[in-house]
């Protein structure tokens, strides 16, 4: 079963992202923990994370640099889910490489923004990794 | 050329041609001598007749008058009065009273000088209105930007209490409730931040290490610097003792400053910015500093800087509170904000809280701010 990773600091926002996925027939797991996400993702290897950006402990970006750097856990998609108001800014490839030029790491998988379009984020997901419908499961 | 005949020219033709408006009053208050100008604005029938009469077209003297005054102290006099002209409309005008004094010290008559300031009143006032415009803008924006974070959870918490009744699960159910009671309870925090800035907020105050809450700053804001391409850095001095402080307040305050910062950097030309949070202890005050190499400020809005709904921002951003909110946090703590800045250099903002005048802890853990101080 595929299985999603939901990172985000507020425990509402890990409530509803993991039972839409759930509903949709993902596994999820998730954290609301920024320091315990490298690990979990070791421990659970998920086939996609969704990260959150504005996290108080450590932040999403730099959470993504150490995934994408990682040659065990680079080949993961990841979404930021995230209210953060340059966040479209993301998506420019011209803007991302000024952000972060080293070439290992690569530009995000999508970028959805708070408040979620529940279709739209599905079918994002649906896009990056195996549905479970694809799959045969509900 | 004679100086007899500059004197003449001076009298005669300097009088009508100055874009001033002379008039000269005696001590009955009537106008006996007026220039050119004055004749215009007023109508050339001024002979003879009281100042307040002509100027305001009153039937008795002014209640501040200022030509009274300065009959009384031979003062030189200088306010903004409003008028009205012969055709009705209203004329501001900045007046200089000049006494015309006698070697004896009497004064029998006052020089009336005014100058037209009603094109630069009007653009005042047009202008007043754009940033209260402006104003409103910023704050709307400000409350759509918390109200998208909150629509989340609300949908959410929907989303949630939905699939919890289509599956029969009272668990699900109950679990979505929650979220949505919680989210009812962050609107009415979000609605009371403005109140409390509006009506002042009871600061909730604990022992707290200075360099902690700088700390949890840096990290909340390290991605936006880095979206930026701005080099957020903590300069924290090792071994600052707890103090009592509201660290919600503080935290709201370093925030503004280093938001603040961000912005200052991304107007600014040059492609790598540097922003540095520092905290330390200069003899027995704690002090908290926001510096950037961002773009600076000029005269006008140094003059501003903590001023209501001010912000240099555009639309879309801030509010115009931040730094009116981050001096209220800083005096209720009995300290003090500064700030150094030059345009097109950076800007440094300085919070100094001496130690003997931060709040006190009573026994239940509350804080009081000290009467000592």
């Amino acid at each position: 079963m595929t299985k999603i990773l939901v990172v985000d600091d507020e425990p509402a926002i890990v409530v509803y992202l993991t039972t839409v996925l759930g509903d949709e027939g993902y596994d999820t797991c998730s954290t609301t923990e920024a320091l315990a996400v490298l690990d979990l993702v070791r421990a659970e290897r998920p086939d996609l994370i969704c990260l959150d950006i504005m996290m108080p402990q450590r932040s999403g970006l730099s959470l993504y640099q150490s995934l994408k750097r990682d040659p065990e856990t680079r080949a993961v998609p990841i979404v930021f889910v995230s209210a953060f108001s340059e966040l479209h800014d993301l998506s420019s490839p011209v803007y991302f490489r000024k952000l972060i030029p080293e070439p290992e790491v690569p530009e995000p998988d999508a970028c959805i923004e708070k408040p979620i379009d529940v279709p739209s984020f599905l079918e994002t997901i649906a896009r990056l990794v195996k549905s479970p419908a694809s799959q045969g499961k509900p | 050329m004679k100086s007899e005949s500059i004197g003449h020219w001076i009298r005669t033709q300097l009088f009508d041609q100055v874009p001033v408006n002379i008039s000269v009053i005696d001590r009955n208050f009537r106008v006996v001598e007026a220039n050119r100008s004055f004749s215009e604005a007023y109508g050339p029938d001024w002979q003879g007749r009281p100042c307040y009469e002509v100027y305001k077209d009153r039937d008795s003297r002014c209640e501040q008058c200022g030509a009274l005054k300065t009959f009384q102290d031979g003062k030189v006099r200088v306010r903004e009065e409003r008028g009205v002209l012969k055709g009705g409309e209203p004329q501001y005008y900045m007046v200089h009273m000049v006494p015309l004094v006698r070697e004896n010290g009497e004064i029998p008559y006052i020089i009336e000088m005014s100058t037209d300031i009603t094109l630069t009143k009007r653009l005042e006032q047009e202008k007043l209105e754009a940033e209260r415009l402006a104003a409103v803008g910023q704050t709307v924006a400000g409350l759509a930007h918390g109200i998208k974070n909150i629509i989340m959870g609300l949908e959410g918490g929907m989303y949630v209490v939905n699939s919890g009744i289509k599956r029969n699960d009272p668990e699900r159910l109950l679990q979505g409730w929650t979220i949505l009671q919680e989210d009812i309870q962050r609107i009415s925090s979000f609605v009371k931040e403005f109140l409390d800035f509006a009506r002042g907020r009871v600061p909730e105050v604990k022992r707290v290490d200075p360099n902690q809450v700088a700390r949890k700053v840096i990290e909340l804001f390290r991605d936006r610097a880095s979206l930026s391409g701005i080099e957020l850095v903590a300069d924290l001095e090792e071994g600052i003792e707890e103090a009592p402080l509201d660290e919600e307040g503080i935290h709201t305050c370093l925030s503004n400053l280093v938001s603040n910062a961000i912005d200052a950097c991304e107007m600014s030309a040059e492609e790598v910015n540097r922003v540095t949070l520092s905290c330390r202890e200069e003899g027995g005050t704690l002090v908290y500093e926001v510096s950037d190499d961002g773009c600076g400020m000029d005269y006008e809005v140094k003059q501003r800087a903590f001023t209501n709904f001010f912000s240099t921002k555009g639309s879309g951003k801030g509010t115009g509170l931040g730094l009116l909110t981050t001096r209220k946090i800083v005096q209720e703590h009995g300290g003090s904000a500064s700030f150094e800045s030059t345009e097109g250099v950076g800007s440094t903002f300085r919070l100094e809280f001496p130690r003997d005048r931060l709040p006190r802890l009573n026994g239940n853990g509350h804080g009081q701010r000290s009467r000592s101080g």
